[in-house]
């Protein structure tokens, strides 16, 4: 996949390859620019580390530093942590839906630790797809979007190939990720996501 | 005469060390930390980001190349990272520097004391602080490594040989530092030629703001020319304060010596009540006996200045020379302070020389009424 991130100062594009097995097991890591290069990332359940093949160093990334940018993206180390819980964190309900969306307002449990106050998520009424998401923090202010686009069919599923996401506070910042290619229900083995593979040089 | 001789002889030793000292500080500070002048882009000064960075600074050496009144110019980088060494690690400050200029402009090169200076090689090389290498338990020699934001959004990360340290008594503006080259720095954020101060040294001193004011019109608005003490407004603030302090003691100074002349002249106008009387009673005007009177304590005054100027200058070039060595250094805006030392300037003998005259004229005025009111009939009959 790459990631274009644009910022008011600078711009970049990453190309990366993405191993994932279910939602508790991810890993990232950088083909290009030259200078990142084989610069990985794993996050196993709650854990994130990353290394730097240039300094031969594996950081791993603590509690303090989840709400910190990935890579000098508008995602944050948090973003890639926490997407498993989702789910069993957040109780989600029908909004007021309008003609062509509908609408699921999800909010945090009380014992979720998460900066979001509330998650609006916008579903196409046609094909079912989310399109939009927009993060609410606890003083219920928007705080970022993001948009879903681009569904097409990628590696045998449709989905929408194109994230944009666009923090509102800062503005002339936006990330953009798009699935360049897709394998789905490959047999990943579990060393993929081992601290072994992540110091791997590539 | 005793009294005025001393009073100058101490006045003068107290502006050597006092005033002369803050200049020797001054001096010091200017050399080691802030140049007599600097350039940033406009906003940095005041909230020190990253990207306010200054674009073309050729172009703006190349302008500061047509002031003759500049001697040397330094152009930095400044920008956070943590560094690592073996399991030790330690958020730091790095200052990038042109090793050439900077060592023209600073004292940096001569602060090294353990390892070396940069050598001017494309290697990638740092100078640590003190407290720095305490915290990483680097030596010189050791590989270190920097992990920073990039401009380009990217992680800048790489590694270091420690080639030098700065280590001297005391927690100087050095000690949490990381000094490296700037064109190493650039590479290491991927900032192209952008920098963020131009560091400057004049050649007289004394005619900073006029420079000043013409580097801006030259410069433009785009950019800031500021001077140390706006650079560092927080210390010199301090730094008034406390010369404030001064003021208080140089006041009770001259009090001190102030009553010791009026008691002196008072006295020998008490004791020769008898011998104005007669000038009177021989038709000497009560004014012939003021100016009688101002005359001789000036000329006291004067021979006083003479005989305290010899004094003080013996006892002022000692201290200039050799000062007061520090048990327990001190630190001062970031300046280790390892002695007191004076410094010999024509305020020495200027000031000391006004006061003296000052107080002479006043501390006569009252002695000298007294005197032209004496009744020569009184007079003689006083014993």
């Amino acid at each position: 996949m790459e990631m274009q991130i644009q910022t008011p100062n600078w711009k970049r594009t990453l190309k990366m390859k993405v191993w994932t097995k279910g939602l508790e097991r991810t890993f990232i890591t950088i083909l290009a620019p030259k200078k990142d290069k084989g610069i990985s990332t794993l996050k196993r359940d709650n854990d994130m580390w990353n290394f730097f093949p240039k300094i031969n160093k594996v950081i791993k990334v603590p509690p303090s530093m989840m709400m910190g940018s990935w890579m000098g993206s508008d995602l944050t180390n948090d973003d890639l942590v926490k997407e498993n819980t989702y789910r069993k964190d957040f109780n989600s309900k029908f909004g007021v839906e309008d003609q062509n969306y509908y609408r699921i307002i999800s909010t945090p449990k009380p014992e979720t630790v998460t900066v979001w106050g509330k998650v609006e998520i916008l579903v196409d009424k046609k094909n079912e797809f989310p399109i939009k998401q927009i993060y609410y923090d606890e003083n219920m202010e928007k705080i970022r979007v993001m948009e879903m686009k681009e569904i097409k069919k990628i590696g045998g599923k449709t989905i929408p190939t194109v994230l944009e996401l666009v923090p509102l506070k800062k503005k002339g910042n936006k990330t953009i990720i798009k699935y360049t290619a897709a394998e789905f229900n490959k047999e990943i083995s579990d060393s993929v996501f081992s601290k072994r593979n992540l110091q791997k040089r590539r | 005469m005793g009294m005025m001789v001393f009073g100058f002889t101490l006045f003068s030793f107290f502006v050597c060390i006092a005033d002369g000292g803050y200049e020797i500080y001054i001096d010091h500070f200017i050399r080691e930390r802030t140049g007599h002048l600097q350039i940033h882009q406009k906003g940095y000064l005041d909230n020190p980001r990253f990207f306010t960075a200054i674009k073309d600074p050729k172009t703006v050496t190349d302008d500061l190349g047509t002031f003759s009144e500049i001697e040397s110019t330094s152009s930095r980088i400044h920008f956070g990272s943590l560094s690592f060494f073996k399991k030790k690690t330690q958020g730091v400050q790095i200052m990038a520097v042109d090793p050439e200029k900077e060592a023209m402009l600073t004292t940096l090169k001569k602060r090294v004391n353990r390892g070396v200076y940069f050598s001017g090689s494309s290697g990638h090389e740092v100078i640590l602080g003190k407290g720095v290498s305490e915290v990483l338990k680097a030596k010189v020699g050791s590989d270190i490594y920097l992990i920073g934001q990039g401009a380009d959004g990217s992680i800048a990360n790489d590694s270091f040989k420690v080639i030098g340290i700065i280590d001297h008594p005391g927690r100087g503006m050095d000690d949490q530092k990381v000094y490296m080259p700037l064109r190493i720095a650039s590479e290491f954020l991927s900032f192209g030629d952008r920098i963020h101060e131009i560091s400057l040294i004049v050649k007289d001193g004394t005619n900073i703001p006029k420079l000043k004011k013409k580097l801006q019109q030259k410069l433009g608005d785009g950019l800031e020319v500021s001077s140390w003490e706006e650079v560092e407004k927080d210390f010199y603030k301090a730094m008034q304060a406390d010369k404030k302090g001064d003021t208080v003691a140089r006041f009770i100074l001259i009090l001190v010596m102030a009553i010791g002349v009026f008691n002196t002249v008072l006295m020998s106008i008490l004791e020769r009540t008898r011998e104005f009387g007669v000038i009177k009673a021989i038709g000497g005007r009560p004014i012939d006996i003021a100016k009688l009177i101002f005359i001789e304590n000036f000329i006291m005054a004067l021979f006083s200045i003479a005989i305290g100027s010899i004094f003080s200058t013996f006892l002022n070039y000692y201290f200039s020379k050799y000062g007061i060595d520090l048990a327990t250094p001190i630190e001062w805006g970031g300046i280790i302070i390892k002695e007191i030392k004076g410094k010999v300037m024509l305020a020495c003998y200027t000031t000391p020389s006004k006061i003296i005259l000052t107080t002479t004229f006043f501390v006569c005025l009252y002695p000298s009424w007294m005197a032209m009111k004496i009744l020569p009939s009184k007079a003689m009959r006083a014993a």
